[in-house]
């Protein structure tokens, strides 16, 4: 096959193109197919020395920036600090960093102290009734259900505080303390209601004749039903079911 | 006749010193829990509870030498005394161990005494007896009758079926909570007592000495249905917490003689 073109093109040699192009136009192809020449950008000239200066100027402006970061982040820290500090803190402000931080600042810091303050009276309440039980004398628990009522029962605390007196206290005396001191809310609903469930928990014939009598003197009708349980109830204490049988004489009248 | 003679001496030797038998306790404060049926209490100044018997029955017994009285509660005699003596922390805790035992005890002025007995006497006295004392008394019993002579308080006493007679020394130191519902409470406290006075009696009467001034309080402005079984008021312009209540028995507030 290689043979017969061989032998084709010796053949045809002259048959084959062999004429030149116009000198013209071959000189255009070749300007053509010369590859583009692709201009020398243009540098720029910078001394060195506004070099440096342009350094210094980016140090001083990146040292301003972390330095007014740090400002930025230190204000509030104080601030965070004065709302979370101990209380002791909190009671003693540094003056001087109130006038410096502005009224806002000021404000805040009052505003963290009354907070601080409440809690403190709050905390201070629920010590009173948390560490209770752990009172040895029989006296000092009845003094400190004296004191109790004589508070203001806020969010009822007093008289949950009371209550949990009346029905957990070993001592009979202390109980029947906490009964005379729940009397002075007896307007309130809520200490209605929580006498109400006090006197299905109580065992002690003292403790309950004189529960019955006071609610009875407060025309709760509420304790109808239990009264009429314990009057039904066998275990119940003689004197207990005469003082029921009383209760609900009074109470249908 | 001789013989009878010796016999008897030495009987009454043997009981004075069995008489004079005590266990001590060193101890100035804290608590003492007796769980005694039948007791005598005394205060006095000293560092350590006396704790002695003239119930010579058990030591009389020859038989008994060289053995311990033990009981069904679990308690054991460790006095000698017939009674158990355990200390827990701040507390001393007494429980009888066998029947018809009369303990005195001499306490330190320091020292909160707490009586509680809920069962039937077992002894036929079946009397707490407290007196000189300076102490914090504390009684709860069901039918013990409770003596109180020559205290000053504080005092809280419960009592079921039991009389209560209180007499108070030369001053009277709240809070006092004296109550009982089948017996009487009779108590007399010195006429300068200056009290927050409130006794209640709700089927019995309450009757008080014209010498103590009480400033009795009407409650016109309650809505509460009232009774005159119930005494509210001040005695010496008032002062330390003071309440009587026996619901079925009469309540006595007499002036010192």
């Amino acid at each position: 096959m290689k043979r017969e073109l061989e032998k084709y093109i010796q053949n045809n040699l002259d048959e084959l193109d062999r004429t030149k192009p116009d000198p013209a136009v071959l000189n255009r192809i070749l300007q053509q197919m010369k590859p583009a020449e692709k201009p020398i950008p243009r540098g720029i000239l910078i001394s060195f020395r506004t070099i440096r200066w342009a350094a210094a100027c980016l140090v001083a402006v990146a040292c301003g920036l972390i330095l007014w970061q740090s400002q930025k982040q230190t204000a509030p820290a104080i601030v965070v600090k004065k709302t979370v500090a101990p209380l002791q803190e909190v009671k003693h402000p540094n003056i001087d960093t109130i006038i410096y931080r502005g009224m806002d600042a000021a404000e805040q810091d009052l505003a963290a102290r009354k907070s601080a303050l409440a809690r403190v009276i709050r905390d201070k309440k629920m010590v009173s009734f948390a560490g209770f039980s752990t009172i040895a004398s029989a006296a000092d628990r009845i003094n400190a259900v004296s004191a109790a009522a004589a508070l203001t029962n806020t969010r009822n605390e007093v008289v949950n505080g009371l209550v949990e007196v009346l029905d957990k206290d070993p001592n009979t005396n202390v109980r029947l303390a906490a009964l005379d001191a729940l009397a002075r809310f007896y307007r309130d609903d809520y200490t209605r209601k929580k006498l109400l469930v006090s006197l299905k928990k109580q065992t002690d014939p003292l403790v309950q004749i004189a529960l019955i009598g006071l609610l009875t003197r407060m025309r709760e009708s509420g304790i109808l039903t239990e009264l009429e349980k314990m009057v039904q109830d066998p275990g119940t204490e003689k004197t207990v079911k005469d003082c029921a049988y009383s209760s609900i004489l009074q109470l249908h009248i | 006749m001789k013989n009878v003679f010796i016999i008897s001496l030495f009987s009454i030797c043997s009981v004075c010193a069995v008489s004079g038998q005590d266990y001590k306790l060193a101890k100035t404060s804290g608590k003492l829990v007796l769980n005694l049926s039948s007791v005598v209490v005394e205060g006095y100044d000293g560092k350590e509870i006396i704790f002695s018997s003239g119930n010579s029955e058990a030591e009389q017994d020859p038989r008994a030498k060289g053995l311990r009285a033990i009981n069904g509660a679990g308690f054991t005699d460790n006095t000698g005394l017939g009674i158990s003596v355990v200390e827990n922390g701040t507390t001393a805790e007494v429980n009888q161990v066998t029947s018809n035992v009369s303990v005195k005890i001499r306490v330190p002025k320091g020292v909160i005494v707490s009586v509680e007995y809920h069962k039937v006497a077992m002894s036929s006295n079946g009397t707490i007896t407290c007196r000189n004392m300076e102490n914090e008394i504390e009684i709860s019993t069901d039918y013990n009758s409770i003596r109180l002579e020559n205290i000053s308080g504080p005092v809280s006493v419960r009592a079921l079926y039991g009389s209560v007679d209180a007499v108070f020394g030369s001053y009277v130191k709240g809070p006092v909570s004296i109550a009982s519902i089948y017996a009487t409470v009779d108590v007399s406290i010195p006429a300068d007592t200056k009290a927050n006075v409130k006794l209640s009696s709700e089927h019995g009467s309450i009757l008080a000495s014209a010498d103590l001034k009480i400033e009795m309080e009407k409650n016109e402005n309650s809505d509460m249905i009232s009774y005159g079984g119930l005494v509210n008021g001040k005695l010496n312009g008032g002062g330390t917490a003071f309440k009587l209540m026996a619901d079925y028995g009469k309540i006595y507030l007499r002036k010192n003689k």
